[in-house]
């Protein structure tokens, strides 16, 4: 049997009309329940319902041979994992933004010292210490864009998807850090040990893209 | 409050009943290695940092444990068992033939993240053979990890070939940064074909490489067919390292072992250091491999004696969650028990209760002397947790001692002269 990480949020629907397509249909019922684990008996595929940061320790513990996540959570995460697939849904970008009067005159060459507030401490002190900037990164578990409007920090590091939000708050991007996607990321025992069965998955979901 | 019960984090004790299935295993492995021919080595748990990480990256330097001597020296705790083992028979080659056969059986220590499922300390089991670098050797080590799995009760385990020297035979004349080369390797280690085709078209490789790359990303099957495919060849190095593996594969078919192994030319261990076939093994239902090894025929050298060398090492902790379910551990015997409760505070009677107890041993027998007489609800609540086969009691009478089976409830009464002369 194949178990497999789905995450609700923006990549929920996508993730669902691949399957459809590639002839894997995920009962319906599974948008309007708050049931967590759902059995396909046909095709001997168990999905379950898991958080979009907890995907990758699942799927890398094994608990979930196969995984949909957002590439900017596997960067962040940076485990062990097969990512074979770009699924090519849920594109964002990640980012770094500030409110609008700081960005008129700013440049991320110039700063010294300065404060990040982010979802992802990794990537953020990875990618400013590549170019040999230094940063001070606060981990934030949401609503980041509040940061600077509470004076937590003056920039943010964030994923956009249209920019919405970020426009409301006054803050505008000032560097694109990454393109972000979903990825369908494997097990490394599972891919060797279920070769079959995944390598088949593997095909009939890359005949769907 | 309880004072300095804690430990530090990523160590771990093992309870009387773990530790019983720990030596057990290790116990099984050891007959095994020992069935090969292979013969047990014990090196210090700590050495000069210096001796420990030749040949070692930055990230095994920046995960080792560290102490300071009191002479300024800088110690550090073993961070695997290869270098100390090839250090070892570096500084006293005449003290082995060859071929060397080696083992060992030990604990390890990482500065790991937590929340990994890493420990700071964890235990491994291992084997080198060193002084060959023929296919024979390789495919040697990798049929003793097979009989090894196969011998503590694990049926269903894969076996991931593959070698090194084939990508390195490709990227050897590129010109590229060592950050690109660090991209290029991990996007195919994680198969991620569209990241390598994105970095291959800033990298400066010849169409020819490119291809040989995109291809070594894809090759992964149950059988050789791919060790013919010509686009992975580009130069006499990549042809060597296919070769090298073709042989190694056959040899394996030979031990029988073609359902266990699976080709992997994506496999890209540690290249810094293993030179040739490396592997990997992976059992259902444990996420991580619990078996690692290779080819490393430039370590020892750089201890100042050449010589080629192969081995690997399997994670004992990995090894008990694919035996979780298994049920090897009821062969543990459990032997017999005896208590022997001395009911009279008299050196007559603690004689003869040491005597009895000391005989029994000779005879193998286990045996605990109670330290202080208890009411009988007591004793039965204890020889039951304690599976105790024979309750003796001595000093319910001058001549005279009862012996109980608490679980048939069987009793008898025996002279105390005829106990004790009893052989």
């Amino acid at each position: 049997m194949l178990k497999i990480a789905l995450t609700k949020g923006k990549l929920f629907d996508c993730a669902l009309d691949l399957f459809e397509k590639a002839g894997i249909i995920v009962f319906k019922e599974v948008k309007n329940t708050r049931k967590l684990s759902f059995l396909d008996k046909d095709k001997n595929i168990e999905f379950s319902i898991i958080r979009a940061f907890d995907v990758p320790t699942y799927v890398e513990y094994g608990a979930c041979d196969i995984g949909i996540a957002g590439k900017d959570i596997l960067l962040e995460q940076n485990k062990d994992l097969y990512e074979p697939l770009d699924l090519k849904f849920g594109h964002c970008k990640l980012v770094v933004a500030e409110p609008v009067d700081i960005a008129r005159n700013d440049n991320i060459y110039s700063w010294s010292q300065v404060r990040i507030a982010t979802k992802y401490p990794h990537i953020t002190e990875k990618y400013f210490s590549e170019k040999g900037i230094q940063v001070e990164v606060i981990k934030l578990y949401g609503s980041v864009e509040l940061a600077p409007l509470m004076g937590l920090s003056e920039r943010i590091v964030d994923l956009v998807e249209t920019g919405k939000t970020l426009q409301e708050n006054g803050l505008v991007v000032i560097e694109e850090m990454l393109d972000v996607t979903a990825r369908l990321v494997v097990n490394r025992a599972s891919f060797k040990t279920k070769d079959k069965e995944i390598s088949k998955f593997l095909n009939i979901i890359k005949a769907a893209l | 409050m309880k004072k300095n019960i804690r430990i530090p984090k990523g160590v771990k004790v093992f309870l009387p009943e773990e530790a019983k299935k720990k030596r057990y295993l290790e116990n099984k492995i050891r007959n095994i290695f020992e069935l090969w021919g292979y013969e047990e080595v014990i090196t210090p748990t700590f050495e000069f940092f210096e001796s420990l990480t030749i040949g070692a990256g930055d990230l095994i330097k920046n995960n080792m444990y560290k102490i300071l001597d009191r002479s300024g020296q800088i110690l550090a705790l073993r961070s695997d068992m290869t270098t100390p083992v090839a250090r070892l028979i570096a500084s006293m080659p005449k003290s082995f033939d060859i071929p060397i056969r080696v083992y060992y059986l030990s604990n390890i220590f990482r500065y790991e993240e937590l929340q990994t499922g890493k420990s700071r300390e964890f235990y491994q089991a291992g084997v080198e053979l060193i002084g060959y670098s023929y296919p024979k050797a390789d495919a040697e080590v990798i049929s003793l990890l097979s009989s090894l799995l196969e011998g503590v009760g694990i049926k269903d385990f894969k076996i991931d070939l593959g070698q090194v020297n084939l990508y390195k035979s490709i990227i050897k004349d590129a010109n590229i940064s060592e950050v690109v080369e660090r991209n290029l390797r991990s996007a195919i280690h994680k198969k991620n074909l569209g990241e390598v085709e994105s970095l291959l078209l800033n990298i400066k490789l010849k169409d020819k490489e490119k291809e040989a790359i995109v291809k070594l990303t894809n090759s992964y099957s149950k059988d050789d067919s791919i060790l013919n495919s010509k686009e992975l060849v580009i130069n006499k190095e990549g042809e060597a390292a296919l070769e090298n593996l073709g042989s190694v594969y056959d040899i394996l078919k030979s031990y029988g072992l073609k359902n266990k192994i699976i080709i992997d030319l994506g496999i890209l261990r540690s290249i810094d250091y293993y030179t040739g076939l490396v592997f990997e093994a992976f059992v259902p239902n444990v996420g991580y491999s619990i078996c690692g090894g290779g080819r490393y025929d430039n370590l020892i050298a750089q201890f100042g004696t050449d010589l080629p060398a192969t081995g690997f090492a399997v994670g004992i902790e990995r090894l008990f969650l694919a035996l979780s379910s298994e049920d090897i551990f009821k062969e543990i015997k459990t032997r017999k028990k005896y208590l022997i409760i001395c009911c009279r505070e008299d050196s007559f009677f603690l004689k003869i209760a040491y005597d009895l107890a000391n005989n029994l041993r000779k005879k193998e027998v286990w045996v605990e002397i109670a330290l202080e007489a208890k009411n009988e609800e007591d004793i039965l609540n204890y020889v039951r947790k304690k599976n105790i086969e024979k309750t003796i009691f001595i000093g319910l009478s001058e001549e005279e001692v009862k012996i109980v089976d608490y679980f048939t409830k069987k009793e008898e009464i025996l002279n105390i002269i005829d106990i004790l002369a009893e052989e």
